[in-house]
């Protein structure tokens, strides 16, 4: 009930406070889930460190090889950029479909992905372009793969006293006409995923990464020309899902097999 | 000539300009020195026996001004609405998940949540009803008055059904089911209680029925109704969600106000408001039809269950009308209705836009269907044939006599719609198309305006108008305003009976002291039965102001006197101004106030075989809708949406528009998004991140179409709308589904995974 407040100028006072009070302290980025959290009285933590003023963490920058993306960037800023509406296509989509403007103007991408929820929109886009994710500590730095950072819903690899500093994507040409994102909510503003699929084609193969039907994101590749068996016992391997209060097993693994299904029809 | 005319004119509403601006003052706005909130301590299940109740520690908590139990009413421990069974605060027996038992005062929220935590209780926990099927069963009496589980029943009885049914050349027989619909207001629940002078109490809230809050208020606190004065604030929706309940939530404030002599505000949270204020009922609907070989509906046999939670509330009134409607708008000699209103433990259930009718609709309009489908007649065309004429007579032996539109919306919107080409279109469109498939449908509705037979007492509306020295003109009336645009209205028909500009006639603040009970503003009422009270006063001060000129020789005895243009007529001739002749007569005091009464006409209903003329007269809706069926993930889009709607006359056409198309977003989102998850009788979707109602995104292209057939009784023409278009929506869209895909659900909402399991267990 008496938390104490934390609001840090900068990255190195932001470490500062994140090494002095490292687990019991929660970052305020976006605010668009742990407020609604601390509302709902489903956590309380004792330290709010408030990171909104840290500019080091904040936009979208080309270097040679790669885009980065600061963590503290929001949806709107990403969905706004015209490079990532044309070659990173389906992260575009992604946070297209997130929300609603009010959550994208303040949502970011690294809460998007520090709460790892299986069914966190912009994860999925992120997996299938290999994405990496440069995390910070007073201590030092470290980079590591999208793959490798999820640990179950709601886990991370993250340690205490580290923070998510931005998102590494290798540059690609990922456009509307070879990739894309498909998210089934329960309605089309404002709805969780129920299931969703980000898809990439490279030559005769194409890539998926599912989210909302496993404890993190999963992935698989399917040759183009592979029949409707194989097609499904690759799916079927890369999937879980569980019946929760959105939606059923059979529905959720049906849905993806049809998505899968058509995403292939429509790249022959 | 008729310069200006307000009636049938589009005019901005009164009430426009502050509510774009923000500057409407609601309840939580009202701030009074020394105001407390209220907090709700509530049961954490579903039925049970207090064995303890500890509030001494809660007391105790710094800033907590009061923690009360139902010990400390000082009059009756009751909501009244129809049966008086539901208590304000539980004595022993706990009924439903989250119903009060201690009530908390204190200056702030902190501290009232605080207190809930320091109350110590101790349940015994007893067995539970939750399914209508549990409650039918009797696996548990949830209240010891209704032996059987049944608040109410209802039979209505006419012709040989049994004939019918063994003439009939098709018998359709289907069990439907309905769940919840939450109301999604955009204000929740609120009410501000105060001490005013002399012992009186005044209430300020958000609401629909001053008249049953003052009862509320006045039952809890044992003091005579003429000691309340209850006020309405600016009201933020209610759709039926402020018909019933207010009353519970201003005797919570009120009891609080009048332990702790401080003012007193309550205002739920949404979570609160969705988990434990009333909802459309859950219904469980056997329907059997009988028709011909070439369409005619012979014989309907329906069995009607709804589940009323754990208190009978308005029930009673909800199912009668539920029954009254089963049919539809057709004619049907042999019919046998039987409704149940049965209890269960869980939150008891209440006024809804439709009133136990859009659940009975559902089932009726799909069997329509299923019934042109089966007899390869086109959907609209077997409305046509079944639709009532002048003369029909309905399911309670009622004969229709005047505006009768129900032909007129098949025929206006079935053109508009371009039923027929776009049948054409769907099947190109779906031959193309290897993942969405699109289809159309149709549904038909009526709906008895007011009260009804069974309203009783309340059919009744009262206005009191003045007439001020400068000529303009003020009006109170008993309903209120509540967005759904009275005040514009009733103004308009002021204006128009006085001959004067909209803009010198002012609606006053709804209260209680103005007016006598003119009943609730339910039912799609309140621009006839206020329509009409303000008629009936305006001609009395027309009188008075003609009597005056009389006597002043300004006018002969006799002749025909007009108020148009501002100005009076004799004969066709100019005589004088509104404002010169209001300013003659404020010198010459002449009575220039007027308050009357309105009865509408007689209807009866005969409780042992169902009979009677229910209502005074019906308003007619046809809907037309377009869907996509998407067969990757079996989710279903509006494509586009007409309602052609004809309740008499549209007083201001554009706001009937959006009535129409509020209603019919509503109706979408009880057709396709709306649906409540319980665990047991707790309510998990309690915030509209979990309970999903429409978006802009998700509601199509809306075409309202009014179909004008003026009723005699009505102002200028007027019958009632407000109702109407969220009703006939649900059958509409499944019909649709159906038409798109093959496969009909028969469970409301139409989830994507019914439709989905329908493909798979093929």
């Amino acid at each position: 009930m008496n938390n104490i407040f934390i609001n840090v100028n900068n990255l190195n006072d932001l470490l500062t406070a994140k090494n002095e009070y490292g687990k019991k302290a929660k970052i305020l980025a976006g605010g668009t889930d742990l407020v609604v959290r601390m509302k709902n009285k489903m956590m309380d933590p004792e330290v709010i460190i408030s990171i909104r003023k840290v500019d080091e963490l904040k936009g979208i920058h080309s270097k040679k090889n790669d885009l980065i993306i600061g963590s503290l960037t929001t949806h709107s800023e990403i969905e706004e950029n015209s490079s990532i509406k044309k070659n990173y296509y389906p992260l575009f989509q992604a946070v297209y479909s997130l929300g609603s403007p009010q959550i994208r103007n303040l949502g970011t991408i690294g809460g998007n992905i520090g709460n790892a929820s299986p069914s966190g929109d912009t994860i999925p886009p992120l997996y299938i372009m290999d994405a990496k994710i440069k995390l910070m500590s007073k201590n030092g730095e470290r980079i590591v793969d999208i793959k490798n950072f999820f640990k179950g819903p709601g886990k991370t690899i993250l340690k205490d006293d580290e923070i998510i500093h931005s998102i590494i994507i290798p540059k690609g040409r990922w456009t509307k006409k070879i990739s894309g994102f498909y998210k089934v909510g329960k309605r089309n503003a404002l709805a969780i995923g129920v299931v969703s699929v980000a898809w990439i084609i490279k030559e005769d193969t194409i890539r998926f990464s599912f989210g909302g039907v496993s404890p993190t994101i999963s992935t698989t590749e399917i040759k183009k020309n592979a029949n409707k068996k194989k097609v499904e016992k690759e799916v079927l391997k890369a999937i879980s899902p569980i019946d929760d209060i959105r939606g059923s097993k059979n529905y959720r693994r049906d849905v993806i097999l049809n998505i899968v299904e058509k995403i292939k029809n429509d790249n022959p | 000539m008729d310069k200006k005319k307000y009636v049938g004119r589009s005019i901005v509403r009164k009430d426009g300009e502050e509510k774009v601006k923000g500057s409407s003052i609601y309840t939580d706005d009202i701030i009074l020195s020394g105001l407390l909130f209220a907090g709700v301590y509530r049961s954490n299940v579903e039925s049970g026996k207090i064995i303890k109740l500890g509030i001494e520690k809660a007391k105790k908590v710094p800033g907590v001004k009061a923690v009360l139990t139902y010990k400390d009413i000082p009059g009756r421990n009751l909501v009244p609405v129809v049966f008086d069974d539901q208590p304000l605060l539980v004595e022993k027996r706990i009924r439903y998940y989250g119903e009060p038992i201690a009530l908390i005062a204190a200056e702030s929220y902190e501290a009232i949540e605080e207190a809930k935590d320091k109350i110590e209780i101790e349940v015994e926990k007893e067995p539970r009803v939750i399914t209508i099927e549990e409650s039918i069963k009797k696996k548990h009496i949830v209240n010891k008055r209704f032996s059987e589980n049944i608040f109410q029943e209802y039979h209505i009885k006419r012709g040989g059904v049994k004939e019918a049914f063994q003439n009939a050349d098709l018998i359709i027989k289907n069990k439907y089911s309905t769940n919840y619909q939450e109301h999604a207001y955009l204000e929740t629940q609120s009410m501000v209680a105060s001490h005013d002078l002399n012992g009186r109490f005044s209430i300020f809230g958000s609401m629909q029925c001053p008249f049953y809050v003052q009862e509320g208020v006045a039952t809890i606190l044992g003091i005579d109704l003429s000691r309340v004065t209850v006020n309405l604030m600016t009201t933020g929706g209610a759709f039926g969600g402020k018909e019933d309940v207010p009353s519970i939530v201003a005797e919570i404030a009120a009891l609080l106000s009048y332990k702790t002599k401080k003012p007193v505000k309550y205002i739920l949270s949404r979570e609160e408001d969705i988990s434990v204020m009333s909802k459309r009922h859950p219904a469980y609907i056997e329907y059997e039809s009988a028709f011909s070989k070439n369409g005619a509906l012979l014989g309907v046999k329906v069995n009607y269950y709804l589940d009323a939670g754990a208190y009978s509330t308005l029930t009673p009134i909800v199912l009668w009308r539920g029954v009254i409607h089963a049919i539809g708008p057709y004619t049907c000699d042999a019919v046998e209705i039987n409704g149940y209103g049965m209890a269960t433990n869980k939150v008891p259930c209440g006024a809804y836009r439709g009133f136990g009718t859009p659940q009975i609709i559902f089932a009726g309009e799909s069997q329509m269907d299923i019934a042109a489908e089966k007899l390869g007649i086109d959907p609209v065309k077997i409305r046509e044939i079944n639709a009532f004429k002048k003369g029909d007579i309905t399911a309670t032996g009622q004969k229709l006599k005047d505006s009768i539109g129900i032909r007129d919306t098949i025929r206006v919107g079935k053109k508009e719609f371009k039923w027929s080409a776009r049948k054409d279109k769907i099947e190109k469109f779906n031959a193309k198309n290897k993942y969405k498939k699109r289809g159309i449908g149709a549904a038909s509705m009526f709906y008895g305006v007011g009260l009804g037979a069974r309203g009783g007492p309340l059919q009744k509306g009262s206005a009191l108008i003045s007439i001020s020295k400068d000529g303009s003109v003020q009006f109170a009336v008993g309903t209120t305003e509540m967005g759904q645009g009275m005040y514009t209205v009733l103004s308009q028909i002021a204006a128009d009976y006085f001959g004067i500009s909209v803009e010198n006639v002012s609606p006053s603040r709804v209260t209680t002291e103005k007016v006598s009970d003119s009943g609730p503003t339910v039912a799609s009422r309140a621009t006839f039965i206020s329509g009409n009270a303000i008629k009936l006063a305006a001609e009395r001060l027309k009188s008075n102001l003609i009597k005056f000129m009389i006597k002043k020789g300004i006018v002969k005895k006799g002749s025909k006197i007009e108020f148009k243009n501002e100005k009076i007529y004799e004969t066709g001739r100019f005589i004088i101004g509104f404002k010169e002749l209001s300013e003659k007569a404020w010198l010459n005091r002449v009575k220039m106030i007027e308050a009357s009464w309105y009865l509408p006409s007689m209807t009866t209903y005969n409780n042992k075989n169902g009979q009677g003329d229910a209502y005074v007269v019906y308003s007619y809706t046809t809907n037309f809708v377009e869907i996509e069926v998407d067969l990757v993930t079996y989710q279903t889009t509006v494509i586009s949406l007409y309602s052609a709607e004809e309740f008499g006359k549209a007083i201001n056409p554009t706001l009937a528009e959006g009535q129409i198309e509020g209603g019919t977003v509503q109706g979408i989102g009880y057709s396709l998004y709306e649906d409540m998850i319980l665990e047991g009788g707790k309510i998990l979707s309690n915030n509209f991140s979990t309970y999903l109602i429409p978006t802009i995104m998700d509601i199509g292209e809306l075409k309202p179409i009014i179909v004008e057939k003026p009723f005699e009784e009505g102002p200028f023409g007027a019958k009632g709308m407000g109702e109407m278009p969220l009703m006939a929506i649900a059958p509409a869209i499944g019909n649709a589904i159906y038409s798109a895909t093959k496969k009909r659900l028969f469970n409301l909402p139409l989830r994507s995974e019914d439709l989905y399991n329908e493909f798979k267990n093929k």
